[in-house]
């Protein structure tokens, strides 16, 4: 099943386009959507998780109609906002049997066996008595996986999970991500360059409410090998190389500043060659 | 730095506009309230009499009731002091400034108090605005200590100890909220305990236990009279400052536990952090397999949908019910039902069997909390996912909207039906402890707390719902919510006569009878539940559409999208609501205007004041008195309907020929005229007007001593319902039609002449409606004692009545045939003896009691329920006969009836007419008279109406003031002495001591101003029973029974049975005065014809034994007698008064009592008494008007 969304847009009443004309193909495994503060990736996911209303365009996930026919999105969909908290005095096991349930496992034996799939699978299941009340960021993020999974969702959507999560939280949540299976559609949205390269096959570049790359991730890397140059300056000479240069980003590494620029040919000057990642594609697709 | 911060709290406060608004209220409320000019009107528990509006007390006691309501601006006020940086988040920055505990604290405590009191000076904006709107001699000079005395020692200690717990609460949980439930709960507690200590005789308790000191200004000013109040400043009194001393130290206490647990610290330790959930750490970070999720299905089954619902409810339902202020608001609102409804049925007056239908009537105090719990959990459900930020999970999950919203409902409904459900158990459980109540009826339990009261609830949990859910925020859907809440009670305030059907889930207010069940106000009930049950159903459906969703929630938005989601069939459905709302509001319409004819209070007073205009110039014309009655009435109580025919015999007695007849048949009451005329018949001249008003003209003129007759064919049924005259005379049992004389006010029967009693008396009204003011009533001196106070005129009287055939018809005179007939039941009664002008028959399917006494058959006829007291009753009468054979003259009739009619006619207690007198059930019927030493009331009661056939009708009082004089004061008279008689001398001495009490607070609520007993006006109810009783019984005291009873007899014998002379208050007086020896003259002077208070006191009593074992007893007595006006200015009296010297023993024994003249204010005097004294001093048992009679007695100290 693939998720298409075609001229989707978005205009909020402060005269902020945060959509504009929004046209993607999303096809089914890791869909990364990677794009600055304010760039619009919410208003897109929350758009796609029906918490909201475009101006104009469609979205299609499979044959479903996702902006009239909300209630069938809403069965196939696991959703985990940007930011959320939980009733502090309900148990893991209890809150999650609760949303199991409404999810539609009216069953009780099969809700019961979910709940422990699930609260193992996020390993919360030492933790389903304690109240939520007490859990930590990184906890509370993971439950809120558990919540994602109920019910084998197709359309997963997760808003900036990994924002605020120490390392290793990340990587266990980028774990979790990675095993919820290459057959479904899931669209992790985030300003966090690495997660989509540690997790993301293919992307999408949002800025200013419009799409500016969609590719393959591997091959957006590779098509900038080679022209990725990095040189040691002074935090004052950064103006200068500014405007001279294709610059992409700076950096201080042990307290001295490093910048690295986009040039097909090697600019000399000092600069070495680097290989190409990923935020060098972000940033220099930004740059348009 | 103190200075700093202090500045800094007391100018954010002045900058706010919250300073502002409450300044306002207390301004706007002053002016209001001051320049009321209207009796009876109260405000915060105050109400004027006729002191100043700006008497210093008055003043007083709304600044400290401005304190109590003031309370939601100072939990705001002292509870964000510091509270506001914690939700700032700014109190980091705070704590990082250098200063102490005491001066961060202390300087916000202190702005914030500060601001508190200034706002108070609103108050005096008021005063001015008052004085400025007030026509003269309502306003006093103002006094500025009778402003600043109050500030200082009632507002500013209770702000601080409001204050301090607010604060304390808000700084010490850092949270706002807290303060918020505390403020309620202060609010709440004051109330019951005030309720609670009402019921205290004992003053100093009820001084201290108030820390706002409501109680203790009420307490402490309780007697005092009009010239009082206008001149004395706030009493400074010990046991007042004692209760200040208390609150303030209780206040320091707290502030001092504030400043002691407070810390600088940015987090709160506790279960927080404690409570953190430890991980284990050992988990490995690296990548591990976990295989793929189980398949699991997705249901979208009924029975799924089942499941989500419950679940969803019953969470909120546990979330609702273990919230700390739910369980303490019900705990309280319990506690208050309880308290309250013990109160009610042990009240001193009247204690009562603790009836079903009794418990129905204090559902009002279940509804004052449930409306706050309902307003509050409404907000808090409806807005749970968004304050738990957990919404976005939600609203993605595959739930209707319909769904969720019909969740919180069930919860918020449920919540209130567990509260109802307290409330029947509280019910239930005293009416099991209650000996001798035989039936709970879970029935009327389930129709009267369930199917009224929690419906009721239900309407406004719905309508919380719909408002939280379009509502911007919860706190703008609070507001919205106590607006609605504010500006429905401001409605009824203003405009009384506001339809019903455009106050919300309101249901007019009805009375359950024993009798009559819900009788005809149950479609009434009915109809309105489902008219509003509709629009309930109408709101679900519209917040179902209009549910908020998503992260867009703007209203226009919301309205797009039902536009777009809204299905044929949810169309249809609010199609059909719609109109079945509306349909039926149309019919309750149709029934309250068309088939009933509605009069709002102000209508009626117009309607009055046009009668009097155009028909007032015959109020002298020579009209015939009636002479005989004779009535064929047929009842069909289930149908409602009455057929009334009949007609009068009259006689123009006057010196006059009489060319016109006056006729008013009040033409709202009355279905259908089938005939009214003359014979010989006269010519309709002009009318129907309005009352029916109707001029007959005679073919041939009335010659004086000639007769003819009135006759008429009516027909009274009750079509439909109404909240508005619904002719409650008129129901499936217990129907009861009272004629007061043909000249008098009937709704039901023709009236000939002029009906005065239709005449606007209120001053106001006259005004209003461009009416002269009324003749006053005329005075002793300028009264024709040819004119009788209404009408009175023997008449004889014949019935023919049917009814249904389990049913009993009771009326005047004797039952001279009974029978049966086509299944209906025939009562003839007659009256061979003529009858006062004035009748009676009730019909209901009534037990019967019969008992003989003296020759005259008493019958009672009451409901089944209810046989507890009608032995009492019927010894009341025979009490009663005994006593007034005796004293005044034989009984005239063969026969004494008294009929129980239901609670909700408006006839007083009880009300006697000749050989018949109607009871209300629950004023004596259902009284629980098992305790000892309660004056048995029913027993008086029935004394007192018995009373009534002599000094009513067989003397009738003539018109001119001091008519209680000859009517209930006697008949107190008849009360206290038979009481005495039956129960002896310790019994009628506490039935005495509670008349004084409330002749003592009543005077001065007195807007016509206190009269001389033999002066008194209509409605001055405290002279003509408390005083009356007082007066004529203290009287006896000095001269003996006997010689009052003689006086009595010779009025009796002088004006008994005549209709050219009716007796006044002089013939009365005088005839006491002739039965009272010289010394003793004064004395009925000080009772009858002046207003005469006593100071007596006992200073000190010294006893010593003498060598033949008798004591001599030395007392230092003070007495002091004033005469006081209208308004209780007293002037001190010459003494030569006997007043009683008495000296009790061990288990109050008498040894002594004597009457002694007194001619100085001080005295002592020696009495010798043979056992050892315990207690002496001067009228001992309070005979006399004394506004403190505890200082009477006092203890004896034995040498």
């Amino acid at each position: 099943m693939m998720l298409k969304i075609e001229g989707l847009s978005k205009k909020y009443a402060n005269g902020v386009a945060a959509l504009n004309a929004v046209s993607l193909d999303i096809p089914t495994g890791m869909f990364g959507l990677l794009g600055p503060n304010g760039a619009g990736k919410t208003t897109l996911m929350r758009t796609l998780a029906t918490l909201q209303e475009p101006d104009a365009g469609a979205i299609a996930f499979g044959d479903i109609d996702v902006l009239r026919d909300k209630m069938a999105v809403k069965r196939v969909l696991g959703y985990l906002p940007q930011s959320f908290d939980f009733y502090p005095r309900e148990s893991a096991e209890s809150l999650l049997d609760h949303f199991t349930l409404l999810k539609g496992i009216g069953d009780k034996r099969a809700r019961h066996g979910k709940v422990e799939e699930l609260l193992k699978r996020v390993n919360l299941w030492d933790q389903r008595k304690q109240k939520l009340g007490t859990f930590s960021g990184g906890m509370k993020q993971r439950f809120g996986i558990a919540l994602v999974l109920i019910g084998n969702p197709q359309l997963i959507i997760v808003d900036e999970p990994t924002a605020g999560l120490d390392p290793a939280e990340r990587v266990r949540f980028h774990n979790l991500l990675s095993e919820i299976g290459q057959d479904i559609v899931v669209i992790l949205s985030t300003h966090i360059v690495d997660d989509v390269s540690d997790l993301c096959p293919n992307l999408a570049i949002i800025d200013k409410g419009r799409i500016v790359l969609k590719a393959r991730t591997m091959d957006a890397i590779k098509a900038m090998e080679g022209m990725i140059w990095e040189k040691e300056i002074t935090k004052a000479e950064i103006p200068v190389y500014h405007e001279n240069y294709d610059l992409l980003s700076s950096r201080l590494f042990a307290g001295k500043t490093f910048i690295r620029v986009f040039r097909q040919e090697d600019p000399g000057n000092g600069f070495a060659p680097r290989p190409a990642s990923l935020e060098d594609v972000y940033f220099k697709s930004l740059e348009r | 730095m103190f200075a700093a911060i202090y500045l800094k709290e007391l100018a954010s406060h002045l900058k706010g506009l919250t300073f502002y608004i409450f300044a306002g209220l207390l301004a706007f409320g002053t002016a209001l309230f001051l320049s009321e000019t209207r009796p009876g009107v109260t405000f915060l528990f105050i109400s004027f009499g006729r002191e100043w509006h700006n008497a210093p007390i008055i003043i007083a006691r709304l600044l400290a009731s401005y304190t109590l309501v003031g309370v939601l601006f100072t939990m705001i006020i002292a509870g964000r002091a510091v509270a506001k940086d914690f939700s700032a988040r700014v109190h980091e920055f705070f704590f990082t400034v250098p200063m102490t505990k005491l001066q961060y604290l202390g300087g916000r405590f202190a702005g914030g108090l500060s601001a508190n009191l200034l706002s108070f000076g609103a108050v005096l904006l008021g005063l001015l605005i008052a004085g400025l709107r007030l026509p003269p001699g309502y306003y006093g000079p103002f006094r500025p200590w009778s402003f600043i005395a109050p500030l200082l020692v009632i507002v500013l200690p209770n702000l601080i100890l409001t204050g301090s717990v607010f604060f304390a609460l808000a700084t010490l949980t850092r949270k706002m909220v807290n303060t918020y439930v505390a403020g309620v709960i202060f609010v709440l507690a004051y109330v019951l305990s005030s309720l609670a200590f009402t019921r205290f005789n004992n003053d100093l308790l009820r001084i201290l236990a108030d820390p706002f000191a409501i109680s203790a200004l009420t307490v402490l000013t309780k007697y005092w009279t009009v010239a009082e109040m206008n001149v004395n400043p706030m009493p400074l009194d010990p046991r007042l400052l004692l209760n200040r001393v208390i609150w303030l130290a209780a206040a320091g206490g707290v502030m001092y536990v504030t400043w002691r647990r407070f810390r600088f610290v940015s987090v709160l330790e506790g279960k927080r952090q404690g409570g953190q959930a430890i991980e284990a750490v050992t988990e490995s970070s690296a990548v591990q397999a976990l295989g793929p999720l189980m398949p699991s299905t997705v249901e979208r089954s009924l029975s799924c949908r089942g499941a989500q619902f419950l679940d969803l409810a019953r969470r909120e339902f546990k979330r609702i019910a273990l919230h700390p202020a739910f369980i303490i608001l019900t705990v309280m609102a319990m506690g208050e039902l309880l308290t309250n409804f013990l109160a009610n049925v042990n009240e001193a007056n009247n204690e009562v069997y603790p009836f079903t239908s009794f418990f129905l009537q204090y559902t009002e105090h279940i509804w004052i909390y449930m409306i706050p719990i309902t307003i509050l959990f409404g907000g808090l459900i409806v807005w749970r996912e968004r304050d738990n930020h957990s919404h976005e999970f939600y609203d993605t999950m595959p739930v209707p909207h319909g769904l969720s919203l019909a969740s919180k409902l069930a919860a918020l409904l449920s919540v209130q039906f567990c509260y109802v459900l307290l409330a029947m158990a509280i019910g239930i459980v005293i009416q099991t402890g209650t000996i001798g109540l035989p039936d709970i009826e879970p029935g009327l339990y389930l129709k009267g707390l369930f199917g009224i009261e929690f419906m009721k609830f239900a309407f406004v949990a719905v309508l919380v719902v719909f408002i939280q859910n379009l509502s911007p925020n919860k706190y703008v859907g609070y507001l919205i919510a106590t607006g609605w809440v504010l500006g429905d009670l401001a409605l009824y305030q203003l405009v009384p006569s506001a339809s019903p059907l455009f106050r919300y889930g309101h249901i007019p207010k009805y009375i359950y009878s024993n009798l009559n069940g819900f009788g005809h106000y149950g479609p009434m009930i009915l109809w309105y539940t489902a008219y509003w049950l509709l629009l309930a159903a109408l709101l679900v459906l519209s917040a179902s559409l209009l549910w908020r969703h998503g992260n867009e929630t703007g209203l226009r938005h919301r309205f797009r999208l039902a536009g777009h989601k809204i299905r044929r069939l949810q169309f249809v459905w609010l199609m059909l609501l719609s109109l079945s709302f509306l349909g039926t509001g149309g019919f309750i319409y149709y029934n309250r205007h068309v088939l009933n004819t509605y009069q709002s209070t102000d209508d009626l007073k117009k309607m009055k004041a046009a009668y009097e205009q155009k028909f007032g110039k015959y109020r002298a014309a020579p009209q015939p008195v009636n002479a005989a009655v004779s009535l064929n009435i047929d009842l069909f109580p289930e149908q409602r309907l009455v057929l009334l025919k009949g007609g009068y015999r009259m006689v123009n007695k006057t010196r006059s020929v009489i060319p016109e007849i006056y006729v008013t048949l009040s033409d709202r009451s009355i279905t259908k005229i089938n005939r009214l005329d003359c014979d010989p018949p006269a010519r309709l001249l002009a009318g129907p007007e309005e009352f029916g008003f109707r001029v007959f003209a005679l073919q041939q003129p009335l010659q004086p001593g000639d007769s003819l007759s009135l006759e008429f064919d009516l027909e009274v049924g009750a079509e439909g319902f109404t909240d508005n005259n619904p002719k409650s005379e008129i129901a499936a049992n217990g129907s009861c039609i009272v004629c007061s004389g043909v000249g008098g006010n009937n709704e039901y029967f023709p009236g000939i002449g002029f009906n005065k009693e239709l005449m606007l008396t209120d001053r106001m009204d006259r005004k209003r409606y461009g009416l002269p003011e009324q003749d006053p009533v005329p005075t002793l001196e300028a009264a024709d004692p040819a004119v009788p106070y209404g009408s009175n005129h023997p008449v004889l009287y014949d019935a023919i009545f049917s009814t249904s055939g389990d049913q009993i018809v009771v009326s005047n005179g004797d039952l001279v045939r009974q029978w049966r007939e086509n299944g209906r039941s025939h009562f003839h009664y007659r009256s061979d003896t003529s009858i006062h002008d004035e009748f009676i028959f009730a019909s209901g399917r009534y037990q019967v009691t019969r008992d003989t006494h003296a020759g005259v058959a008493i019958e009672v006829y009451y409901d089944a329920k209810h046989p507890y007291n009608v032995r009492r009753m019927i010894n009341g009468v025979k009490g009663g006969l005994d006593f007034c054979n005796r004293a005044f003259s034989p009984y005239p009739y063969r026969v004494q009836r008294i009929v129980e009619i239901p609670d909700y006619m408006e006839e007083g207690g009880a009300r006697s007419q000749p050989t018949v007198f109607i009871w209300r059930e629950s004023a004596g019927f259902v009284s629980n008279l098992g305790k000892p030493n309660r004056p048995d009331r029913v027993f008086g009661i029935a004394a007192h109406e018995l009373g009534h056939q002599w000094w009513a009708y067989i003397v009738g009082p003539a018109y001119a003031e001091g008519v209680y004089q000859s009517t209930e004061n006697i008949c107190q008279y008849v009360w206290v002495m038979c009481l005495e008689k039956e129960y002896g001398t310790a019994m009628s001495r506490s039935f005495l001591k509670q008349e004084m009490e409330t002749y003592l607070k009543r005077r001065k609520r007195d807007t016509k101003g206190e009269r001389p007993l033999m002066r008194s006006l209509e409605g001055q109810a405290y002279l003509a029973y408390e005083k009356g009783g007082l007066a004529l019984y203290a009287l006896q005291d000095y001269i003996g029974p006997e010689k009052v009873n003689q006086a009595l007899g010779a009025v009796v014998r002088d004006f008994g049975f005549r209709n050219d002379r009716y007796v006044t208050a002089r013939d009365v007086v005088d005839a006491l005065k002739a039965a009272t020896p010289d010394s003793l003259q004064y004395l009925v002077g000080d009772l009858f014809e002046r207003i005469t208070l006593y100071e007596n006191q006992v200073r000190s009593v010294q006893a010593r034994r003498m060598d033949d074992g008798k004591y001599q007893v030395e007392l230092s007595l003070t007495c002091k007698k004033f005469y006081a006006d209208s308004v209780g200015n007293q002037t001190p009296a010459a003494l030569n008064d006997y007043v009683a010297v008495g000296v009790l023993g061990t288990g109050d024994s008498l040894l002594y009592l004597q009457k002694h003249r007194f001619t100085s204010q001080d005295t002592t005097i020696t009495v010798a008494v043979d056992a050892k004294p315990a207690m002496a001093g001067i009228d001992p048992f309070g005979i006399l008007i004394d506004r403190n009679r505890d200082d009477n007695l006092a203890a004896a100290k034995v040498r």
